[in-house]
């Protein structure tokens, strides 16, 4: 339970990380919360030469309010959400999924983005993000940046669509409107453990956002843009039985549809809309 | 708990005997040597499984099989376990057994408030205790020793070969040693479990070590109180008669001396010792054997409320109280920790634990993220009821309470489960009961038929 041997180098700016990551030869690994990539680190899964340390960047560590936006620096901790250092207007939905993580050792290192990064299905972040319909900011090679959505960004189980030489710099969640109703529900065997069901909804009207997401899948997450598609005889909630039938194409095991379903019908539950059993 | 009482039955201990290989050979002949147990525990299984209506409180404790096989008096469950105590005869001690069995009953049908008239309880169905045929095999047999040694400044250092391994044997040893002998219990060291420097043992296992180890302690206070008393009679100039051993001093008819006074003259003053003093000085060794071989352990009662959610397959424990007779409590605190990390263990059995590899021999929990241990959010307050029946067996009447904290959980809640399920038609007997088990065993009933072993699995 040893990592490999390497260094650690410690870049202040945006600009010398992407340098560092764009060398060819540099083997070097992006590192902030290191929640996920230290026990990968132990168990030899990554074995890097050298870990660039993200968190030294000012600019990664704040909140930048926009008008019908936020933009999260990657390297800004979960528990910094958790403890409402983030505006209160249109953001309700993040210190409650924050304070659900794993345990509060794990919220003071992991950050939003080695989450998203990282692209555990079973993670929370991905998930709830995607339900917000937010996006990744990142930055590349010779001053360049693009902005991909999350649900583009994570292109798999633990893939993203990161090109060598580009780093993750912060995520833009759009505000919500004050009329918006959202649930997220996850189901943990115990306190702390990665989920095994997650379901996250955002009903956002002023906004025309529908959006469902179940987490905890076997590959990515499952992204369901507009669950009005599922509604059946005017409801405002997904039919469990179309829900089903999509969670089953998806690969997810019957006693997997089964709580997936329980858990978006806490979510709806929680976001205020009745949901049939 | 009903059910589990009514499983008591007869029917199924007959058949189970029945069931032995060893059956033909135990009436006809005597079994002198010890019993291959696996083709019983097989039989079992395949009798509990295919045969009988699953008894779960039976299924976690083989070992209660062996007892029953060799038709011992002293059987356990995983639910309801007995000390056999004396068998002075038949029926007296199967009274007693009985007695206490519903005493037991009793209490713990008060505590989880399944009968609201205390008055009236129900009744207890008879327990079958039968009267040993012939000499049954030991569980705890032989003998502990321990080191006692008063140190030049009168404090005490005891060396025991059994270890403790977060049970308090340097508090309880200590506090036995202070009653024998009234040094102030700051002043007594225990050193333990080193092959270097303490007494060979066997070391803690099967609730022994506060029986053995405790029990040799005591044997071992005593003989260096003799000791302390012959040399305190001597500096008091007063007749061996008439000294006693009381608050770390020996105390004459009317003046005292100090341990610390006696050690100093031992060590540093010997020309002041009687002629005829015992030459192995203030360190004695001494041996303990219980007077009983067949376990001197506490028996312990565990009763669950939980709720199965029939969508996650999730198990909630809403309230959990054990009623345990642990003999006369060395020190009751530490008692209550053993019994409730004991539970503690015994939930994880019963709802997370497992070592499961993958079709290439992968073990597929090999670090705590996939091996899930009960927290504290899933240790429900243990609600401990105790009943001090004092063992006459051993030293102080106390019994070994080590195991019946973590025997009770996997009978009691797998029984609460399925109790909650039966409404469905679902069973479970796999441990542990995850919720994709349960899931499992919901649809198959649904679907009318039996969980397969691999959705089990």
């Amino acid at each position: 339970m040893k990592p490999v041997a390497f260094d650690i180098v410690r870049p202040r700016t945006t600009e010398e990380a992407v340098q560092l990551l764009s060398s060819p030869t540099s083997g070097a690994r992006v590192v902030a919360g290191s929640q996920s990539l230290g026990p990968m680190l132990n168990l030899r899964l990554v074995q890097p030469q050298i870990l660039c340390d993200i968190t030294g960047i000012e600019a990664l560590t704040s909140f930048v309010e926009e008008e019908d936006a936020l933009v999260i620096g990657a390297s800004v901790t979960t528990g910094c959400i958790e403890d409402r250092r983030l505006p209160p207007n249109g953001f309700a939905m993040l210190p409650d999924v924050a304070a659900s993580i794993a345990y509060k050792a794990v919220r003071n290192r992991g950050t939003t983005g080695g989450s998203v990064w990282h692209a555990d299905p079973a993670a929370d972040w991905p998930s709830a993000l995607c339900g917000l319909n937010a996006s990744c900011m990142i930055a590349g090679p010779g001053g360049s940046r693009r902005t991909l959505l999350i649900s583009d960004f994570i292109t798999g189980a633990f893939e993203n669509d990161l090109k060598p030489g580009e780093l993750l710099v912060g995520i833009r969640i759009p505000r919500q409107s004050p009329g918006a109703k959202w649930g997220y529900q996850k189901l943990c065997r115990k306190t702390g453990e990665f989920a095994s069901a997650i379901a996250v909804v955002n009903i956002d009207r002023d906004r025309g956002l529908y959006r469902l997401i179940f987490g905890a899948t076997e590959g990515r997450h499952l992204v369901i843009p507009d669950f009005r598609i599922l509604c059946e005889n005017g409801r405002a909630a997904p039919s469990p039985v179309a829900v089903r039938n999509v969670l089953s194409e998806a690969g997810a095991s019957s006693a997997r549809v089964s709580q997936q379903i329980a858990m978006m019908q806490r979510a709806f539950s929680q976001a205020g809309v009745r949901c049939e059993n | 708990l009903l059910e589990s009482l009514s499983s008591l039955d007869h029917e199924l201990l007959h058949r189970l005997m029945a069931a032995s290989p060893l059956n033909a050979r135990s009436t006809n002949t005597k079994v002198n040597r010890p019993a291959d147990f696996r083709n019983y525990a097989l039989e079992f299984e395949r009798v509990h499984m295919t045969r009988l209506r699953p008894s779960l409180h039976l299924l976690k404790l083989i070992n209660c099989m062996e007892a029953l096989k060799e038709r011992r008096l002293q059987w356990s469950r995983s639910s309801l376990r007995f000390s056999k105590a004396a068998a002075p005869t038949t029926r007296s001690w199967k009274r007693r057994c009985q007695a206490a069995l519903h005493a037991a009953f009793c209490e713990l049908a008060r505590l989880m408030t399944f009968f609201p008239d205390p008055s009236n309880p129900p009744e207890c169905r008879a327990v079958d205790v039968r009267r040993p045929m012939q000499r049954p095999p030991s569980i705890i047999p032989g003998y502990e020793q321990a080191n006692i040694k008063v140190t030049v400044d009168g404090d005490i250092e005891i060396r025991v070969g059994t270890h403790s391994h977060g049970q308090g044997h340097e508090t309880t040893f200590a506090q036995i040693a202070h009653e024998i002998l009234g040094v102030n219990f700051d002043r007594i060291k225990v050193i333990q479990g080193d092959t270097a420097n303490t007494p060979y043992s066997t070391s803690t296992w099967g609730s022994r070590a506060i029986v053995m180890g405790g029990g040799a302690v005591a044997a071992a206070s005593r003989k260096v109180a003799t000791r302390l008393l012959a040399i305190g009679a001597w500096l008091l100039q007063t007749d061996l008669a008439h000294v006693r051993v009381e608050g770390g001093r020996t105390v004459g008819e009317n003046n005292s001396i100090s341990f610390r006074d006696i050690a100093r003259c031992w060590y540093l003053q010997p020309q002041n010792l009687p002629a005829d003093v015992d030459r192995g000085g203030l360190e004695v060794t001494e041996g303990y054997r219980a007077k009983s071989d067949f376990g001197t352990f506490s028996y312990a009662t565990h009763a669950a409320t939980v709720a199965v959610d029939p969508q996650t397959g999730l198990t909630e424990i809403l309230d959990y109280v054990v009623v345990e007779d642990g003999g006369t409590m060395i020190d009751p605190m530490i008692v209550d920790g053993q019994i409730m990390g004991g539970t503690a263990q015994g939930i994880g059995s019963v709802l997370y634990e497992a070592t499961p590899f993958d079709a290439e021999g992968q073990p597929l929990a090999s670090t705590l993220i996939d091996y899930i241990l009960p927290g504290p959010t899933e240790v429900p307050d243990v609600r401990i009821l105790h009943m001090e029946t004092a063992s006459p067996n051993t030293e102080f009447g106390m019994k070994g309470i080590g195991e019946g904290g973590a025997v009770g959980p996997p009978g009691a809640i797998l029984c609460a489960i399925n109790d909650a399920l039966k409404s469905k038609g679902a069973e479970i007997y796999q441990l542990p009961v995850t919720p994709d088990r349960v899931l499992a065993a919901l649809a198959a009933a649904s679907a009318g038929r039996a969980p397969t072993a691999l959705e089990m699995s």
